[in-house]
């Protein structure tokens, strides 16, 4: 049987296991791999400076480091010493320090972390930013001169907190999704049986580690399975898709997540060699709604490189859940149904080929354990084909929130995903969400933690703020959209629309599409005086002409 | 070029790419503050410039690129 705890489990895999587990390339560097013997090595120097530190088990540790084989050994580090660690984005060349950090020490006051592992430039400022808490700043570069025997592993039980895996959003409001060994490891064996995980995989990633995809579909897989890890910078990946492409010939790469966006990016951004790419097993699209018009556009523009329909494939995850609840079955096409648009807005699902249609692509069938129900509006059943909220259960749900009372779980054990679909043949189709959450490029934001942030910007009438995404087509993505109101003259509308752009960068990493700055007045409310986001939208496409 | 004719070019290219008309740039303007131009967008913008330019741009020198500024130093060179 194997091993119940993450850290039995890659200790296990480094007996076995001589040949590198992780390749990590930068351009212009050389790339570096790692054993499993070398990253535990590596693991336990970090474990032993926890120690020394005084970290006890138990104690969250926020990794705020680029990424790289050093912050997945300080990842593994943290789970040795028996502490719960959790990537977190670290401050980008684009962010503002001064906000980025002042953004997050709402999160770090309520949560108190045991530590806080940081770069050396940024450490001063969040010590001094803390300096009335016991949280410890540590850097890597104290880590790298930690020299002392390593103890062995703190001992885990499988129900104890293996990570945090941290929702966007405002980081005050960032929830931090609790999962444990049991429920890692439960998800990931199953996950490894529908991808028919074998020897010969290798899974090729640029998606960030702080990103549930990331770190659960690429890295914790890759790790608990024995399937090597070929990670790229995910910075550098945006300005050079290609090395993506690069990545998987040179490593016969079999498996690749990709948030729908980052179909058309590739495919828009096509150039240089040909890359042979028909060693992949499955593009798995996942994170954003998969959209048809990316899957035939990616097809169409890669076929030459050895891209085939079998390849395109779909999942539907959630941190709750771990990741995957869906996966669409391997060897075969995606699968699209043809719907009548009109009805679909009505909530039914009619099946139809001809007149006004949507073409929806499945995300597959329920993975083992996992049990999918479609709720109307008051919890029951929906009737067959209507659309209704997406409610789950599984053998590998999450513990909690951490340091949350919240709970979407109904009196009888079902997960409230927020998500809408329904269910066809068995095969679940993700259409939408029930609240004002918006996924950009696979990132999730709701708009009332936009509107919030930027209501507190100076010079911004707060509450008078309305965020809302828009649909672009050509990105395949929805973008952001900010209108906020200000009692400023219009001389000053420029300097606060880059205070706006300025703070949404620092908290959420994001670009907003537009941010209109506008006077008194504009902001349309509702009866209750509620910032009404439809009728804000109307107004904003009439007025604005997108 | 001068640098006043590379801004006015690359004002130019910018307006085609971002589909707009009306765009006010100077050396200190930065990609977020502009309307449309998003991390994600920015490749095909650069390759726009690249273009229009007939230059090519490295990745490094992408990297570090902070504003408009930044990015007419790296068309002054190459031009």
């Amino acid at each position: 049987m194997a091993s119940q705890t993450f850290s039995a489990r890659i200790t296990e895999h480094a007996h076995t296991r001589r040949t590198p587990i992780l390749y990590f390339r930068r351009y212009g560097e050389e790339e570096q791999s790692v054993t499993y013997e070398e990253l535990l090595a590596q693991a336990r120097g970090f474990s032993e400076h926890l120690r020394q530190a005084n970290v006890a088990k138990g104690e969250v540790v926020l990794l705020f480091l680029p990424q790289g084989i050093e912050s997945i050994s300080a990842f593994i580090g943290a789970i040795l010493h028996g502490a719960i660690p959790s990537f977190m984005p670290s401050q980008t060349d684009r962010q503002d320090p001064e906000l980025f950090w002042g953004t997050h020490e709402k999160l770090f006051r309520k949560i108190r972390p045991g530590a806080i592992l940081t770069q050396p430039d940024s450490a001063p400022r969040v010590s001094r930013m803390l300096s009335d808490t016991e949280i410890k700043i540590l850097t890597n570069e104290q880590i790298a001169g930690t020299n002392s025997a390593p103890q062995p592993p703190v001992e885990a039980t499988p129900d104890d907190v293996l990570l945090l895996q941290h929702s966007s959003g405002t980081t005050g409001l960032k929830k931090g999704v609790m999962l444990s060994h049991r429920a890692v490891l439960t998800q990931l064996d199953l996950y490894a049986k529908s991808l028919e995980l074998s020897d010969e995989d290798c899974i090729v990633s640029w998606l960030p580690l702080y990103h549930d995809m990331g770190l659960v579909a690429c890295l914790l897989l890759s790790l608990s399975q024995g399937t090597p890890l070929v990670l790229l910078d995910p910075f550098e990946w945006v300005l050079a898709p290609m090395a993506l492409m690069e990545s998987i010939q040179d490593h016969s790469g079999t498996l690749v997540w990709l948030p729908n966006f980052a179909f058309n990016h590739l495919a828009r951004t096509k150039s240089g060699e040909v890359h042979d790419l028909s060693s992949v097993r499955a593009f798995i699209n996942c994170s954003e709604p998969c959209r048809a018009s990316s899957f035939d556009l990616f097809l169409e523009t890669f076929r030459d490189w050895g891209v085939k329909a079998e390849q395109l494939q779909v999942c539907y995850a959630m941190a709750e859940m771990v990741y995957a609840a869906t996966q669409t079955p391997l060897h075969k096409g995606p699968h699209y149904l043809e719907v009548d648009t009109d009805a679909l807005t009505e909530g039914r699902v009619a099946i139809r080929s001809d007149g006004s249609t949507t073409r929806l692509v499945s995300n597959g069938t329920p993975l083992p354990t996992v049990e999918i129900l479609i709720a109307d509006s008051s919890g029951k059943p929906a009737p067959p084909l209507a659309v209704g909220e997406i409610y789950l259960k599984s053998d590998f749900m999450f513990s909690g929130y951490y340091k949350l009372e919240e709970s979407r779980f109904t009196d009888d054990g079902w997960y409230r995903t927020r998500d809408m679909g329904f269910l066809h043949h068995g095969e679940l189709y993700v259409l939408g969400r029930l609240d004002d959450l918006i996924i950009i490029c696979g990132k999730n934001v709701y708009a009332h933690s936009i509107e919030t942030t930027v209501s507190g910007v100076d010079g911004v009438h707060p509450g008078r703020v309305v965020a809302f995404g828009i649909e672009d087509e050509k990105m395949a993505t929805r973008q952001l959209v900010i209108i906020a109101e200000t009692k400023l003259p219009e001389s000053e509308y420029r300097n606060l629309r880059e205070r706006i752009n300025d703070q949404i960068v620092a908290s959420f990493d994001l670009t907003p599409h537009t941010v209109k700055v506008v006077g008194p007045n504009w902001v349309v409310k509702t009866t209750s005086g509620k910032v009404s986001r439809e009728a804000n939208l109307k107004k904003f496409l009439q007025v604005v002409n997108v | 070029m001068t640098e006043e004719d590379i801004l006015s070019k690359l004002k130019t290219i910018l307006e085609e790419s971002l589909e707009t008309s009306d765009l006010e740039i100077g050396r200190e303007t930065v990609a977020r503050n502009v309307d449309g131009w998003t991390s994600i967008n920015h490749l095909e913008i650069i390759r726009k410039v690249e273009q229009g330019f007939g230059i090519k741009i490295a990745l490094p020198e992408l990297m570090r690129m902070k504003n408009i500024g930044d990015l007419i130093d790296v068309i002054a060179r190459k031009v």
